[in-house]
């Protein structure tokens, strides 16, 4: 009965353990968006903050036709704006959109992005984020 | 003679109802839209308040973009060809061309109101842009610490990379924002030349000669966009931050060329066949 319960302890913490950096990674990486036309907004990635940090990272790695720019912001799950707009060049690095608040770990934040032009066709944008 | 006509042409410019009221509406949309963008940053820490030229209408920096967007989609085309483009029609519909030319010989009246219709066209472009650019050198610092925040990397200044006229802008970032007002003052100048020559036609009313040229830029925009020649698109060409690849500003100087001897010529050959 111990020996069962402890297979199932450890399988359980083995568990929280893969779970609890699941949900650290979950917050960050590649993404791949369709920036609609006339600089209409999409969600490029979602999730609950893992630190305290205010601010998240952003590096643009393509954005599609000829375009090289797109606008990005970050919004609380209630949609109240929590930064300014970025503009994140392709190719330049990665950006640091800094907060206008305190966010505390747990918060569930949203990245949007427009396209830094007016255009009359979709773009594709691909690159990565780390909501931290 | 051309200078009297020219002298007669100006006085008309300035008395004219519709280009005052369309020099008036721009000036009026361009201070709201000011207004609208440096409000936000009302007892702001110094801190992150931008320079004065990046708050300038033109210049894309992120925040209020589609105020800019809005501007330069709307505004640009249509009062450069209501301020003076059709008063060729208006004084052939009124019958009064035939009074003036006999005054005058033709080819001095139809110079000289070509010439006060590009001078109309620029005008109403050139200078709320620059309004706009004195209003935020009023408001705001002329360089602050935003130029090294901002969220940019460290090691990478966008627009020393990205802007096309870099050395411009690294020399002083207001003479590139003039630039800027220039280029779109020549572009209204040119568009106002264009309705001026549809005037020349038979049967058009002044509608058409007032509309023309901006369904003709919005379909010039889409069609290109729409086949992937996005860096042909007019309006790209008209602000300094565009985020547009392969920009090349010998093409906006042959599209404006060209746009010009195609009006030149439609005059010459409308005017001709022209009884007066």
């Amino acid at each position: 009965m111990i020996r069962k319960n402890g297979k199932l302890l450890l399988c359980l913490s083995l568990a929280i353990t893969l779970l609890s950096f699941t949900t650290a990674f979950a917050v960050s990486g590649y993404y791949q968006v369709s920036l609609p036309w006339f600089k209409q907004d999409v969600v490029v990635m979602s999730g609950s903050k893992v630190y305290n940090d205010d601010y998240v990272l952003n590096r643009v790695d393509y954005v599609g036709a000829q375009y090289d720019a797109a606008d990005f912001w970050v919004v609380r799950q209630d949609g109240s704006r929590i930064s300014d707009n970025y503009a994140c060049y392709e190719g330049q690095g990665t950006y640091t959109i800094s907060f206008k608040t305190d966010e505390r770990a747990g918060t569930f934040i949203m990245l949007y992005a427009q396209n830094h032009d007016i255009t009359y066709v979709n773009v594709t944008l691909s690159g990565y984020a780390d909501l931290r | 003679m051309l200078f009297n006509v020219l002298k007669t042409e100006f006085a008309k410019l300035l008395k004219r109802r519709e280009f005052n009221i369309v020099l008036t509406i721009e000036v009026v949309l361009i201070s709201i839209l000011f207004i609208l963008t440096s409000i936000t940053y009302y007892k702001g820490y110094t801190s992150e308040l931008p320079s004065a030229y990046q708050m300038w209408i033109g210049y894309r920096n992120g925040n209020f973009s589609f105020v800019g967007d809005i501007y330069y989609l709307f505004f640009l085309t249509l009062p450069a060809s209501i301020a003076f483009a059709d008063t060729y029609l208006e004084d052939k519909k009124g019958r009064v061309l035939n009074f003036v030319v006999a005054r005058c010989n033709k080819s001095s009246y139809i110079l000289s109101k070509g010439i006060v219709t590009f001078f109309s066209g620029f005008i109403v472009i050139f200078l709320p842009l620059l309004l706009n650019q004195l209003l935020c050198m009023v408001a705001f610092p002329l360089y602050t610490v935003s130029e090294v925040n901002g969220g940019n990397p460290a090691y990478d200044r966008y627009y020393l990379t990205r802007l096309y006229f870099q050395g411009l802008h690294t020399i002083s970032p207001y003479l590139h924002n003039l630039w800027f007002m220039f280029l779109d003052g020549v572009f209204g100048g040119v568009v106002a030349i264009f309705s001026y020559a549809i005037s020349f036609f038979r049967k058009v009313n002044r509608y058409t000669v007032v509309v023309l040229p901006t369904v003709f830029y919005f379909t010039q925009n889409f069609v290109l966009a729409l086949l992937g020649k996005a860096n042909y698109c007019l309006t790209y060409y008209l602000y300094p931050t565009t985020g547009v690849k392969g920009l090349d500003y010998m093409v906006f100087m042959c599209m404006m060329a060209v746009l010009l001897m195609t009006s030149i010529f439609m005059i010459i050959l409308n005017a001709r066949r022209e009884e007066i």
